[in-house]
C-alpha cells in the first residue's frame, strides 16, 4: 500500500505493470479441478475469487490454513483471564466488600463475566483479525481491473495467477488456463 | 460385498455371545454380593449402573428422533446404532425388577421417601407422600417404560418398512418418521424429566432441582457421539463398516461432541451458580454432600475433566477431523462420563465420604454386558448402512467426492 502511495508521490508516467491473468470458470467442480490442476503445474501465487463459499478450494489452492483460529484463540484466553484478574482485583484488593457472609475470593461469581469476556474478544479478534490479515481496508485493487470481473459476486468463478509468481509465463498460463476449460482469459495490468 | 457383511455379522454375533456370558455371570456375582455384603449395598451398586447405561440409551433416544427431524449425512452414518441403542429401553425396564422389588419388599436403602418410618418422622416428606409413594412411583415408571416403548417400536417399525420398500418410497417412510420425530422428541425430554426426578433426584427427596435432569441429559447426548465414534471408528479399523466415513461427517460429530461438552458446563455451573448464590438450607446440601469427604475430588476431576480438557482437545479442527485422534478423546469422554454419573447418585447413599465398592464394578459389568447384548441384538437385524434411506445418494456424492461439498477424504482409520 505504501509502496504504491511513494510509487504516485514521483508520478513516474511509466506503462502499467502487469499484475497477472485471470481466467473465469462457470462452476464449484470446475474451478476445483482447474485449482488443482495449476498447482500440480508449480504455479505457487494462485488467487480465487468466487461468488459462494466453496468447500476445498483453499485446499486445491495449497493455501495454507488461516492464521486466524490463533487470534481467536488468544482473543478468547485474554478475555477471559483478563476479566477474571480484574474482577479478582476488584474485589479482594481495591475495594474487598463483605457479600453476604461470603469470602472475598468467591470465584463461582466471576464466572459469567468469564465467560461473556471470552465470547466478546474472541469475537473482537475474529472481526478486526480478519479484517487486518486481509489488509483491509482497501481502496485500490487491481484485479478490477481485469474484463467481466464483476461477476465474482454474481455467478463468475474465477481465478488468477499472479505476476510474481517465479514461473510466470502469460502465453503457457493462457494456454493452460483454456486448456482447463476457462470461458474466458485475460493478460491485465496494475 | 457380502463376505463382508458376513465378516460383521460373524463379529458381532461373538461379541454378543461374549456380552452376554459376562454381563450374565457378573450379574450372578452382583447378586451373590447379597450374601457377601448387604442387599443395600448390591442395589445401590445395581442403580447405579442401570441409571449410567440407561443413559446411554436415553441419549440415543433422543439423537434418534432429532436426526428424523433435521435429516444430514451425519444422522445417516449413526442411524442405525442410536435405533439399536434406543430399542433397548423397553429392556432396561426389566432391568428396573430387581429395583422395584427392593423398594417394595423394604429389603435396602435406596429411597427414604420409600420408608415409612422415615416419612413419618419427616414434616416435609410426610407432605410429599402423594406424590412420592411406593405405588405411584412404581405405575410412574411403568408408564415411561410403556410410552418410551410405544415410540420407539414405533420408529423401528417404518425403519423397517423402509429397508424392505424400494428407493422410490423412501420420502414417504421418511416423511413417516420425521412426524414421529418431532414429537418423540419432545415426548422423550419430558418423560426423562419426571423419570430423572424420580429415580435419580429422589434419592434425596427434601432437594429439588429443575436443571438436575437437563443437565444430566446434555451428558447423556455427549457420551452418545462419543460411542458412535468410537463404534464407526472400530468398525472402520476393521475394514467392517463397508464404506470410509468422510472426514467432514466425522467432523460434524466431533462439533457435536464439542457442543454438548459446552452445553453439559453451562447447564452444571449454572446449577451451581443459582445454589451457592442463592444460599438456601434446603437446596445446598446436596452440592454440600458433593464437595466434601473424598467426594470433591471427583468434583473437581468433573470441572477439568468433563470441562476443561475435552473442550481444548476438541476446540481444534485438526483433532476432530483425524479418526484416530477423535476417537480416543471419546473414549475418554464415556469415561469421565461415569465419574460424572457415579458422582451425581453415590454421594446420595454415603453423605459421610467417599465409597465405592466392588459390586459397583460387578453391577456396571452385568448391566453393562446386558446392554451391550442387547444393543449388537438389534444392530444385527437390519443393514448398518440403512439401504433405502433418502440420504443414501447424498453420502454416495460425498464418498465420490463430487457435488459441491467436494473434496470428501475418508478420515484414515489407523492412526
Amino acid at each position: 500500500m505504501f509502496k504504491r502511495k511513494s510509487e504516485a508521490a514521483t508520478a513516474a508516467p511509466a506503462a502499467p505493470a502487469t499484475y497477472g491473468i485471470m481466467a473465469e470458470f462457470s462452476d464449484t467442480d470446475e474451478i476445483i479441478h482447474a485449482a488443482e490442476k495449476i498447482r500440480e503445474a508449480g504455479y505457487t501465487k494462485v488467487e480465487a475469487y468466487t461468488p459462494i463459499p466453496v468447500h476445498g478450494l483453499d485446499e486445491a489452492l495449497g493455501h495454507k490454513p488461516s492464521r486466524l483460529p490463533w487470534l481467536v484463540l488468544a482473543g478468547g484466553l485474554t478475555g477471559s483471564s483478563g476479566l477474571f484478574a480484574f474482577m479478582t482485583w476488584v474485589n479482594v484488593v481495591d475495594y474487598p466488600m463483605n457479600i453476604g457472609g461470603r469470602p472475598l475470593f468467591s470465584w463461582p461469581a466471576f464466572i459469567p463475566i468469564t465467560f461473556e469476556g471470552m465470547v466478546l474478544f474472541s469475537a473482537f479478534a475474529a472481526v478486526f483479525g480478519l479484517i487486518f490479515i486481509c489488509g483491509l481496508p482497501m481502496p485500490y485493487h487491481p484485479v478490477f481491473n481485469a474484463p467481466g470481473f464483476e461477476r465474482a459476486s454474481v455467478d463468475g468463478f474465477f481465478l488468477c495467477i499472479e505476476a510474481k509468481d517465479p514461473q510466470y509465463n502469460a502465453a503457457n498460463a493462457k494456454s493452460l488456463l483454456q486448456g482447463l476449460g476457462a470461458k474466458a482469459v485475460h493478460e491485465f495490468s496494475e | 460385498m457380502a463376505e463382508q457383511t458376513e465378516k460383521l455379522n460373524s463379529t458381532l454375533s461373538n461379541l454378543q455371545r461374549l456380552a452376554g456370558i459376562v454381563g450374565g455371570g457378573a450379574l450372578v456375582i452382583t447378586f451373590a454380593g447379597i450374601a457377601l455384603s448387604s442387599t443395600s449395598q448390591v442395589l445401590q451398586s445395581y442403580l447405579f449402573a442401570f441409571l449410567f447405561f440407561f443413559g446411554l440409551s436415553a441419549g440415543s433416544m433422543f439423537l434418534l428422533n432429532l436426526q428424523a427431524v433435521t435429516s444430514g449425512v451425519w444422522g445417516l452414518i449413526i442411524r442405525r446404532f442410536v435405533e439399536a441403542s434406543a430399542m433397548i429401553i423397553p429392556w432396561m425396564g426389566l432391568l428396573f425388577i430387581p429395583v422395584a422389588i427392593g423398594i417394595v419388599l423394604q429389603l435396602a436403602d435406596l429411597y427414604p421417601w420409600s420408608n415409612p418410618a422415615v416419612v413419618a418422622a419427616d414434616y416435609i416428606l410426610e407432605r410429599k407422600a402423594p406424590y412420592l409413594n411406593v405405588p405411584f412411583f412404581l405405575a410412574r415408571t411403568v408408564f415411561y417404560f410403556a410410552v418410551w416403548g410405544w415410540l420407539v417400536y414405533r420408529m423401528r417399525k417404518f425403519s423397517i418398512a423402509q429397508e424392505n420398500a424400494p428407493m422410490s418410497e423412501t420420502m414417504t417412510w421418511r416423511d413417516k418418521m420425521a412426524q414421529t420425530g418431532g414429537p418423540s422428541v419432545l415426548a422423550h425430554v419430558m418423560l426423562w424429566t419426571f423419570a430423572a426426578t424420580d429415580w435419580g433426584m429422589s434419592l434425596e427427596p427434601l432437594w429439588a432441582s429443575s436443571m438436575y435432569p437437563v443437565a444430566w441429559m446434555a451428558g447423556q447426548i455427549l457420551t452418545n457421539f462419543a460411542l458412535w465414534i468410537i463404534v464407526l471408528w472400530l468398525l472402520s479399523k476393521n475394514n467392517l463398516l463397508g464404506y470410509d466415513v468422510p472426514v467432514d461427517r466425522l467432523h460434524d460429530l466431533g462439533k457435536f461432541a464439542f457442543a454438548f461438552t459446552v452445553l453439559w458446563t453451562y447447564l452444571n455451573f449454572s446449577q451451581y451458580l443459582i445454589i451457592w448464590s442463592g444460599n438456601v438450607a434446603e437446596f445446598t446440601p446436596w452440592f454440600h454432600y458433593r464437595t466434601l469427604g473424598g467426594w470433591q475430588y471427583l468434583a473437581i476431576a468433573l470441572v477439568f475433566g468433563h470441562f476443561f480438557l475435552p473442550f481444548f482437545l476438541l476446540l481444534s479442527r485438526h483433532t476432530k477431523r483425524n479418526f484416530g485422534v477423535v476417537a480416543r478423546i471419546s473414549m475418554y469422554l464415556v469415561a469421565i462420563e461415569l465419574v460424572y454419573v457415579f458422582w451425581l447418585i453415590n454421594p446420595a447413599f454415603n453423605h459421610d465420604g467417599f465409597s465405592i465398592h466392588w459390586t459397583h464394578l460387578t453391577a456396571f459389568a452385568g448391566v453393562g454386558g446386558a446392554w451391550i447384548f442387547m444393543f449388537l441384538r438389534h444392530l444385527r437385524q437390519l443393514p448398518i448402512l440403512p439401504k433405502h434411506d433418502h440420504r443414501i445418494p447424498e453420502l454416495e456424492a460425498q464418498l465420490k467426492g463430487k457435488h459441491g461439498h467436494g473434496h470428501a477424504k475418508p478420515a484414515p482409520a489407523n492412526h
